[in-house]
């Protein structure tokens, strides 16, 4: 039951990761490689903040703002620098956004890991089907859940949501019809930033902040996006507590060392059987 | 140019074995950096072929090095080949790895196929870090002392003008391919998968001897590389090294032009190396001029450098 939890808890982190991912992708055709990064950045804001003030609400909103203007940072690289270049352009545009965030990083904070502090409950374990779960991973579970239920709330009822997607389908027509498109794009790189930032202050407490904790998750966070199909919100959140489960459970029972092997074999298999991800219907070829 | 289209085999190697001899006249101490920009440029020229020329973004090149540095010292340690037998057969064992890979992944394209490549590196990255006496575990391995039949020991000098060697032989052989029938299939499935088929060229073939070819190339430069630092070490063969190559890539122009992927490599490899100027600076120098060269010069230095030689060549050569 506590290697359960533990795999959900995991899980929801690349499930967070992997939400903003497809939520960006969805919106604009782009696949952000530096979405680790963005957390990266937000976990600093967040331990940063926590050394400034004791508000936990403030930190929080450092966190966010943080992986939010990161966000707003990639669409400035994909959509306003590079307009007018291929989508592998843009994705390679992310990359290098990638290697700048972490050299920042590492010029400003060393390679030493700093310590962030878990809000709301600290410490603190809680009592459940009789046995002990720390109450900080079912706040990651929780977390991950109300901000998923949101963002399918926004996609899919809003009016703003269909004007995201409208522009996803066609950008000029969208604009025709009203739908001012660049703040449309900037708004679901800012939302996945956002996601980002979330991710940040869940995973920081756990592992610690140090400039490459990004580009450890993100492998799987894409894994996790291609097990839901990569478009949608729903798949990515199922995809992702999927995979926490399957490696915090290959590594408990094979040891520590395949734990990317078991990742990969998955990636593997999914983009072998089922290319669409496990949710979607058997379509036509998409890749 | 006649000469070349005529005999391209005897000119490259002319052109080889006269560059490797100009590399040993040069003082040992730069000859090892030569040596290094010789494995970078091999690197970048393969990559070239792949992502410029057949269309296919992959982030393992410093996955298919490390096969070929890992593997040569294993032959040639635990299996006990000759030098000479080691090198050719892990150059082909690197080729049919990589034509493995692109089989497998050969319903994948674009960002789908980088995701599958980036999860290859971490499984081999894992797989030396945790492989016990085979791969030396987090220390890697040390290279045995090179034999050649007629050498008795060769030198990290004579290795470094004998990649000098073997990248003008790479660089011939991959201009000579992209101007062949395969590199012209390559092209064309690069800029339209269903034309390509249309016009009857065996896509998936294809996309599988793009892979081959390039991991080949790659192997033989991370041999190469293994050699002149006399040894391998898991860390050296991270995802930083295969953005660095593609930062190469793109600063080149990821047009299929064999010219950017050589010259890319000088200006951004061999210069900073020579004055040592980068230091701490160095992620920031190549994430920076890898975000210019997209928003500046989206099609490389190779598209530059051929415009001006169109303006200065005059109005007569403007007209072809």
């Amino acid at each position: 039951m506590e290697v359960f939890i533990g795999g959900l808890a995991i899980g929801s982190i690349y499930a967070l990761l992997a939400i903003g991912v497809v939520l960006v992708f969805r919106a604009t055709g782009v696949v952000n490689f530096a979405q680790g990064e963005l957390m990266m950045i937000s976990a600093y804001a967040y331990v940063l903040a926590a050394d400034r003030t004791d508000s936990v609400a403030l930190q929080l909103l450092a966190a966010i703002l943080a992986g939010a203007i990161g966000g707003l940072l990639c669409y400035v690289v994909a959509h306003v620098l590079l307009p007018t270049s291929s989508r592998i352009g843009q994705v390679i545009g992310t990359i290098s956004l990638l290697v700048l965030l972490q050299a920042v990083a590492r010029y400003l904070f060393t390679d030493i890991p700093l310590r962030a502090e878990p809000w709301l409950f600290g410490d603190r374990d809680v009592e459940m089907f009789g046995i002990s779960v720390a109450a900080n991973t079912l706040l990651i579970l929780a977390v991950t859940v109300i901000a998923t239920g949101a963002l399918f709330y926004w996609q899919g009822m809003t009016v703003y949501g269909r004007a995201v997607r409208a522009v996803a389908e066609d950008p000029w027509r969208a604009a025709l019809s009203g739908i001012h498109v660049a703040s449309t794009l900037a708004t679901s790189w800012a939302v996945g930033g956002a996601l980002a930032g979330i991710a940040g202050v869940l995973l920081s407490p756990v592992v610690g902040v140090f400039p490459t904790m990004g580009v450890d998750v993100i492998f799987p966070a894409f894994i996790a996006a291609v097990l839901g199909g990569f478009s949608s919100i729903l798949g990515s959140l199922i995809g992702g507590l999927a995979l926490g489960l399957i490696q915090t459970y290959a590594v408990v029972t094979f040891g520590g060392t395949f734990k990317d092997a078991v990742m990969f074999a998955v990636l593997l298999g999914v983009l072998l059987w089922r290319p669409t991800g496990l949710l979607a219907a058997t379509a036509g070829r998409r890749v | 140019m006649r000469l070349w289209s005529r005999h391209p085999v005897l000119c490259v190697i002319v052109a080889a074995l006269a560059l490797g001899s100009l590399a040993s006249l040069i003082p040992s101490y730069r000859l090892f950096i030569v040596g290094q920009l010789a494995v970078v440029i091999m690197v970048t020229v393969a990559l070239a072929v792949l992502m410029g020329g057949a269309g296919l973004l992959s982030l393992a090149s410093a996955a298919f090095m490390a096969v070929g540095g890992y593997s040569v010292i294993i032959a040639m340690t635990q299996l006990h080949l000759p030098l000479l037998a080691a090198v050719p057969l892990v150059v082909l064992g690197g080729a049919a790895l990589g034509g493995l890979l692109g089989f497998v992944t050969l319903r994948l394209a674009g960002f789908y196929l980088a995701i599958a490549t980036i999860g290859f590196l971490q499984v081999l990255l894992q797989g030396l870090k945790h492989g016990g006496a085979l791969t030396g575990g987090a220390y890697g391995l040390v290279m045995p002392p090179l034999e050649l039949p007629f050498l008795p020991e060769l030198s990290v000098e004579s290795v470094a003008a004998i990649a000098v060697s073997l990248m003008v032989v790479t660089v011939g052989g991959a201009v000579t391919t992209m101007r062949s029938r395969i590199g012209r299939a390559w092209i064309a499935l690069r800029d339209n998968e269903a034309a390509a088929q249309m016009q009857g060229i065996d896509v998936r073939y294809m996309k599988v001897l793009a892979f081959a070819f390039t991991s080949g190339i790659i192997s033989l430069a991370g041999v190469l590389h293994a050699f002149l630092l006399s040894g391998t070490n898991p860390s050296t063969y991270t995802m930083s090294l295969s953005i660095f190559h593609i930062t190469l890539v793109v600063v080149g122009g990821m047009s299929g032009s064999i010219l950017g992927a050589v010259l890319a490599p000088l200006i951004l490899f061999f210069l900073p190396e020579t004055f040592s100027a980068l230091g701490e600076w160095r992620d920031f120098f190549y994430g920076t001029i890898l975000l210019l060269t997209l928003v500046l010069m989206p099609s490389g230095i190779s598209a530059g450098i051929r415009s001006v030689a169109i303006r200065l060549a005059g109005p007569r050569a403007r007209r072809v």
